[in-house]
């Protein structure tokens, strides 16, 4: 059993490499998160972001090298990873002929809470999201904000340790995406660690820690935001991901 | 049964029979081959026939097998189509418990399917009901049913894009599977000269075993990444 508390570091990448039929998507990729960090994995499209996150959330397995969640491998340990995670994919995930709570009751089952603790907790989800009064609407029939947070409920449905957002605020319109970054800030406040691919980088810097950037694959740079700020004297993220991509 | 099982194969009975689009699909999966078969079945009852046992089966389990083999279609496809398989994948859920509530939700559409089949053709039929009829109305047809399903089921899951790309071609497979079987018994039954009852009995083994068969390779053959690499 992986001791959490002594490590501090809830997501552990080793020199992490992924090819698919012969085309490297990541290449010797390393980086490490802190417990209760947000922490940012910024890259320009097809830079292995979502790869990466899928071989985090356990949907892919890596080439070489060595992922841990919460201590745990995510090749040999996948089970345990799934439980202790939450995931948001960049579509949402609902099915659109079921209702709110027929989605959420549906993930509810898939992480076997009982039956008679799934309306409380669906509730208590939907309070957060204020969602409720859209609990017996369709899927189809929902906004993209109101997808994503009912997305976001699902992806909490199991009080997950870690949560992996994949590109969260992608189509949002600039309301959607600060309200959607302040749900973000509450559950950072309830100690929750959270990785999250986001192109928004002035929004990312309002509510992470720390980041990594990966371009073609490969890590350019990761660490404490104020730390990589200081060492190459930037003012903002955006300035530290133009100077580090080179754009 | 495990409660994971029952909430997928609940949720892919209300996804499936919530879309209009399977609606028509599945009327004339049922309607062509009854009112195709029935007549030609119910006459050669009559007529005292000892060519029942063919339409019979024809009719009793073409239905079935089409109506499975459209729900089955949609397993994989919807969930590619509505990009939810990735949440699904992410669950705590082992890939057997996946595979066997998709399995469940076309098991259960089938033997419906076959139970109101069964009590058309009971009623209808002007004979006694013998061994050989019981073993395909309670035996050949479910055992059908399962077989069908671990096949298109394997082979979505398999395939996922083309199945998500709406191959309806993939649903022919467990047709062509089971005219396979057919045909072999068939020929068995000529070369061995079997009696009706013999031969049903054959039949329900060989599909037994290749029911047992399907589902061992089924669930070796499922595989997350390949379902997450075919979006």
């Amino acid at each position: 059993m992986p001791n959490i508390k002594e490590s501090r570091k809830m997501i552990e990448v080793k020199d992490v490499t992924k090819e698919f039929d012969g085309v490297t998507a990541l290449n010797g990729v390393s980086f490490k998160v802190n417990e209760g960090e947000v922490f940012a994995y910024l890259g320009p499209n097809g830079a292995g972001k979502t790869t990466t996150v899928s071989i985090l959330a356990t949907l892919l397995t890596p080439t070489s090298g060595k992922a841990t969640v919460a201590g745990y491998d995510v090749t040999k340990n996948g089970m345990e990873v799934r439980r202790l995670i939450g995931y948001l994919p960049e579509d949402f995930g609902l099915y659109p002929t079921l209702t709110v709570y027929e989605n959420l009751d549906f993930a509810a089952g898939l992480y076997r809470i009982a039956k008679e603790k799934r309306e409380e907790k669906i509730r208590e989800l939907l309070e957060f999201l204020d969602l409720w009064d859209r609990k017996d609407s369709k899927g189809a029939t929902l906004s993209k904000g109101m997808k994503q947070k009912v997305g976001l409920a699902k992806a909490l449905i199991n009080d997950p340790k870690i949560l992996f957002l994949d590109e969260p605020t992608s189509g949002l319109d600039p309301g959607m995406a600060r309200e959607f970054l302040k749900l973000i800030l509450r559950l950072k406040e309830k100690g929750r660690t959270i990785f999250m691919t986001t192109h928004l980088l002035a929004r990312a810097e309002q509510v992470c820690d720390s980041m990594a950037l990966i371009n073609e694959g490969k890590i350019l740079r990761t660490g404490k935001i104020s730390d990589i700020k200081a060492e190459l004297k930037s003012s903002t993220l955006e300035d530290i991901y133009f100077a580090v991509i080179g754009v | 049964m495990n409660s994971v099982i029952a909430e997928i194969g609940k949720k892919e009975l209300k996804t499936t029979f919530r879309s209009k689009s399977i609606i028509i699909p599945l009327l004339m999966g049922i309607g062509i081959p009854l009112f195709a078969g029935l007549p030609v079945t119910l006459e050669l009852a009559a007529e005292g026939s000892e060519l029942i046992y063919a339409p019979l089966l024809f009719l009793q389990v073409l239905p079935a097998v089409i109506v499975t083999a459209l729900v089955g279609l949609n397993a994989f496809s919807n969930e590619i189509n509505w990009r939810t398989i990735k949440s699904l994948l992410v669950a705590p859920v082992s890939e057997k418990e996946i595979f066997i509530g998709k399995s469940l939700a076309c098991i259960v559409t089938g033997l419906i399917v076959e139970a109101c089949l069964a009590v058309i053709i009971l009623i209808l039929l002007p004979i006694a009901v013998d061994i050989p009829i019981l073993i395909i109305l309670m035996a050949i047809g479910p055992l059908l049913v399962m077989f069908a399903t671990f096949i298109i089921i394997a082979v979505t899951s398999r395939f996922p894009s083309s199945a998500a790309a709406g191959v309806g071609a993939a649903s022919f497979i467990p047709m062509m599977a089971i005219v396979a079987v057919f045909l072999l018994c068939f020929c068995l039954q000529m070369l061995l000269q079997m009696d009706p009852l013999a031969m049903q009995v054959m039949l329900a083994l060989i599909i037994a075993a290749l029911t047992f068969v399907t589902y061992f390779i089924a669930t070796k053959w499922f595989n997350r990444e390949r379902l997450v690499v075919g979006l």
